[in-house]
């Protein structure tokens, strides 16, 4: 006994140096659990990671199919990774349960748990507040919030008239849209919102898409405005086409829609930063330096103001001038 | 002629050749500055209109169409706002189209220029209008016209102009002071010890050598005038050796020295203090203009007392320091001499005053002020001394009046520079130098005061008795407590402190904030003599305390009729005058009225427990004033001092009437 403590001692005198050296030798094991494929927000959160600590990631995809996720945390639980990153509200959810329901048996408690890409995590009921979680889950958000939304779209121009559009099966799509709802109309401007409509299942078509924008198009408002959502986000490409089509302009919440699908403009944090922030969070966890519960929930400080300057010349909708000081420009031919 | 009435001849001849110089300078050097000014401005607003244009080309790079754009009156209104010295803002295309525009004149000529293909910048009318080229991908896309007011330029201008006469009565005073030295030390004092060697002579003394330091005609006639008396006296030696006991009757009526010893005549001047004192107070004054402003930078909530109170507190507490210094001050003059007690003084000060530059905290500024109170102290009591005991008695007043011109043309010039080197070196700097000048005039006293203790009768030290006596004695207590104690307020309260944080607040620069409170001094010097001489004619000492009085109090009110920087310059101004005519028949009153107290105490220990009392008014000003702006804000701080100074006065007038009447003016009056 006593020269177990003696040799303790002589570890902690002599060999505490080496320590950390030793225990960075371990490679740390990180599971990511996703909807929609590796994203740009993954990568930064890889690339950051990787950079830090010696670390092996085991990827799981949903593919966009929700009844693939209870399967996916459960292989989790078998694995035990020392920290599972998730992507989206959706996978979050099913994977760590809401802060006032969860269950032992179905959701991961004992695996420090770092979620990202969550537009609102104390509206979707993942914790009480934003300061922490007060269990083994942090993460970042990446939206920036509505009010600073809903002025990014004032900046831009009129808007008097909005249209808003949602999938009905997502959380945090049906919060956000309520939220800007709110804010347009305390500002005077009217509001349409619709639901995309679903087929038998309660799941959102393309077809269901077409037919709920054509009727929000029909008195041509002034903006059409895409909540952070996963399947507007997959559809993207196809609602702006039918936006602009109509001659209304499209303002995103996420970045893809502008960058890809070509909206108008979008208020958004970059997912590879939003990644990075979700990485070092994770690292302060993995290193010991912290617990999950010790972080905050945070949303990145700064956003990126998104124009795509070839939907803005099609549409006639030009950015003002004060607005091509800071903002990023999309799709302009190199000059 | 006598050599007094040369030297001012001398004096005033050379400052007019100074003073044509320094203006002939200040004239050249104001005509390049105006041309140089318009391009200056112009690129002033370059760096502004650099960015709208660099923003428009990036529109048109973006392919946006030039003449469609959107927001871009919003964007110019927005740096119009951000850059108040820019009145219009003006974009036309290539063909002189007007497709933006912001603050935009109704000007005809103007109207040409922006249709024609400007360049560069013009003045058209009132506007100083500057063209910048805006660049797109297939050359040039328009124009960006800036404007600006002309006027400017001239307001700048004028401030440079401000700021040289400043500068011209600066140097005219400060080569006064200088000149008054130089004519003394090279001139009149080796004149006067030339007259007093040949009286001697005259009466057979040649026991005494003359000062060989000079230099020219002077040092050459010393000279010779050494080698003769040397001679002399080694023939009296061998006489002396020769006759034996036969010597002293032989030489009956002459004088020689001892040999072995060198006797020299010194002739001490009034104007050899003149000049460090003025130094001194000039160097102190430096930081008149701005010392609220620096005291500010160190107050904190975290004192507990009030933030007006506060920044007035190191004032008051000089204030206090100076006061008490002042008796001890006295003393130790009479004991070590004023060569030692002026060099000690300033030095104390330089330490004092280089301490202050590096202060960290309101509590150390306060101590370090103390410290300099103390040095300026010392130096203020030796200088008084030694012009008073370099005086001959007849011409005392006038030696009093000379002492405290210097002092107000030092402070005044201290207070003028100070503004505008604060504005361009920054506070801690100006500081810096303050200790260096102060320096200096250690340095000059030390070289230049005759290293002798003084014959004068050693004064005695204030005591308890002394004051209460003097209290007890209702008048005395009338003119200190209802004249001179209200006037102290009204100078440190009003114009140490209220003026210089209301004249910044107003949006004046440090240099203006000086250049107004020059008024005052310059009022004191101009008014004083007058003032003086109709006092003394006249007689009637009391009417010009009440006049004073009421003069100041309506200075305190000037305010209200006439708001802003002028009414504040004018309040100045006013009270200056207010002071000329009130402040120095005080002493006189005392005199006049108090002949059996004085007489008991002493007339020096009289004037000193006077001065002590009426200082007590200095460190109350800046209180009274803290606690009047902390309340009612800076009008009700003047129309405060002013309700105060009209109330003692009305007092002190009613007093008078009641303890005296009006027969008493005989008694006062004088044949």
């Amino acid at each position: 006994m006593n020269r177990r403590i003696l040799l303790q001692a002589g570890l902690s005198l002599g060999l505490a140096p080496l320590l950390p050296a030793l225990a960075a030798d371990r490679r740390h094991k990180v599971m990511l659990l996703l909807y929609r494929g590796v994203t740009a927000a993954e990568r930064g959160f890889m690339d950051y990671l990787q950079r830090q600590l010696p670390v092996d990631f085991i990827i799981r995809d949903a593919g966009s199919d929700k009844a693939k996720l209870p399967a996916m945390v459960a292989e989790a639980k078998a694995l035990k990774p020392d920290l599972i990153y998730t992507f989206g509200t959706t996978v979050t959810a099913e994977t760590v349960g809401s802060f006032a329901q969860r269950d032992p048996s179905r959701h991961i408690t004992d695996i420090p748990v770092v979620f990202n890409i969550v537009a609102d995590p104390v509206g979707a009921g993942l914790a009480p507040d934003t300061r922490s979680s007060l269990r083994n889950l942090t993460g970042v958000s990446h939206l920036a919030p509505p009010e600073a939304q809903w002025q990014a779209m004032l900046r831009f121009g009129t808007a008097k008239r909005i249209a808003i559009v949602y999938s009905q099966n997502e959380k945090n799509s049906v919060l956000a849209s309520a939220r800007l709802t709110k804010l347009a109309q305390q500002a005077g401007a009217t509001v349409k919102v619709e639901g995309i409509k679903t087929d038998a299942d309660g799941k959102p078509t393309v077809q269901g898409l077409a037919s709920t924008l054509t009727e929000l198009l029909a008195d041509k408002p002034d903006w059409l405005y895409l909540p952070s959502d996963s399947f507007l986000i997959a559809h993207a490409a196809a609602a702006v086409t039918q936006a602009q089509v109509a001659g209304v302009p499209v303002f995103a919440a996420t970045e893809e829609p502008v960058r890809q699908g070509g909206a108008l403009a979008g208020l958004v944090s970059p997912y590879y930063a939003a990644g990075q922030f979700a990485g070092f969070k994770a690292e302060q966890i993995l290193s010991g330096k912290r617990k999950a519960s010790e972080l905050p929930l945070d949303t990145l400080a700064r956003f990126t103001y998104l124009v795509n300057i070839q939907s803005a010349r099609q549409l006639r909708r030009y950015p003002p001038l004060a607005l091509l000081r800071y903002a990023e420009i999309v799709g302009a031919a190199p000059s | 002629m006598s050599t007094e009435h040369l030297q001012k001849r001398l004096a005033i001849l050379a400052t007019a050749l100074l003073f044509a110089a320094a203006l002939a300078l200040t004239l050249l050097a104001a005509r390049p500055f105006a041309t140089a000014i318009e391009p200056e401005m112009a690129r002033s607003v370059l760096v502004v209109g650099d960015s709208v244009s660099q923003l428009l080309s990036r529109a048109d790079r973006l392919a946006l169409p030039f003449d469609q754009l959107i927001g871009v009156d919003n964007l110019l209104d927005e740096v119009r706002r951000d850059n108040p010295d820019i009145s219009y803002l003006l974009v036309v295309d290539r063909h002189g189209r007007r497709l933006y525009a912001s603050g935009l004149p109704q000007h005809e000529p103007l109207k040409q220029r922006w249709t024609g293909s400007a360049r560069d910048s013009a003045t058209i009318g009132p506007w100083l209008d500057t063209a910048l080229p805006i660049m797109g991908s297939q050359g040039q896309l328009g124009t960006l016209h800036l404007g600006q007011q002309a006027a400017t330029v001239e307001a700048q201008l004028r401030e440079l102009l401000f700021d040289l006469v400043t500068v011209l009565i600066v140097a005219v005073l400060t080569a006064l002071e200088l000149m008054r030295f130089v004519m003394a030390a090279m001139v009149a004092a080796p004149s006067a010890a030339l007259a007093e060697g040949w009286r001697a002579v005259r009466q057979g003394d040649f026991s005494r050598y003359l000062p060989s330091d000079y230099f020219g005609g002077i040092g050459r006639l010393n000279a010779r005038y050494n080698a003769l008396t040397e001679s002399l006296n080694q023939r009296a030696v061998a006489l002396r050796v020769q006759l034996g006991d036969a010597f002293e009757p032989c030489t009956s009526g002459l004088r020689f020295h001892a040999e072995g010893e060198r006797p020299t005549l010194f002739s001490g001047a009034v104007d050899f203090v003149r000049w460090p004192f003025f130094l001194l107070i000039f160097s102190d004054s430096l930081s008149l203009s701005f010392f609220p402003l620096y005291v500010e930078g160190f107050y904190s909530p975290a004192y507990g007392i009030s933030r007006q109170v506060a920044l007035g507190l190191p004032i008051s507490i000089f204030m206090f320091a100076w006061a008490m210094a002042m008796p001890w001050a006295g003393l130790w003059c009479d004991r070590l001499g004023y060569r030692r007690a002026f060099a000690i003084g300033a030095g104390i000060t330089t330490v004092g005053l280089l301490l202050t530059a590096v202060s960290q905290t309101l509590i150390d500024l306060v101590l370090w002020r103390s410290l300099t109170a103390v040095g300026y102290g010392l130096v203020f009591v030796t200088a008084q001394t030694y012009i008073a005991n370099h005086t001959p008695p007849e011409r005392r007043t006038k030696g009093m009046a000379m002492f405290l011109a210097t002092f107000f043309a030092g402070s005044l010039s201290g207070a003028a520079i100070g503004g505008i080197l604060a504005d361009r070196l920054g506070h801690r700097p100006t500081f810096m130098l303050s200790a260096g000048l102060s320096l200096a005039a250690a340095l000059f006293v030390l070289r230049f005061l005759a290293r002798r203790r003084m014959g004068a009768a050693v004064r005695k030290s204030l005591s308890w008795h002394d004051i209460k006596l003097l209290l007890a004695h209702r008048p005395f207590l009338v003119i200190t407590v209802l004249a001179a104690i209200p006037s102290k307020v009204a100078l440190t309260g009003f114009l140490y402190y209220t003026a210089p944080l209301y004249l910044q607040a107003l949006g004046n620069s440090q240099s203006a904030v000086g250049r107004v409170m020059m008024a005052y001094g310059l009022a004191i010097i101009a008014f004083s003599p007058l003032v003086a001489q109709m006092a003394d004619k006249l007689g009637r000492h009391r009417w010009f305390v009440s006049i004073g009085g009421f003069a100041a109090a309506a200075a305190m009110f000037a305010i209200y009729f006439l708001d802003g920087t002028l009414g504040v310059a004018l309040a100045i101004l006013l009270l200056g005058v207010a002071h000329a005519i009130g402040v120095s028949p005080q002493l006189a009153l005392i005199s006049d009225y108090c002949k059996d107290a004085v007489a008991e105490v002493g007339q020096a220990t009289a004037t000193g427990i006077f001065r002590l009392i009426e200082r007590l008014g200095n460190v109350l000003g800046p209180i009274i004033a803290g606690a009047l702006i902390a309340t009612y804000d800076f009008k009700g701080a003047f129309y405060g001092i002013g309700i105060l100074t009209l109330v003692t006065s009305t007092v002190f007038t009613l007093a008078f009437w009641w303890l005296h009447g009006n027969d008493a003016e005989l008694a006062e009056g004088r044949p």
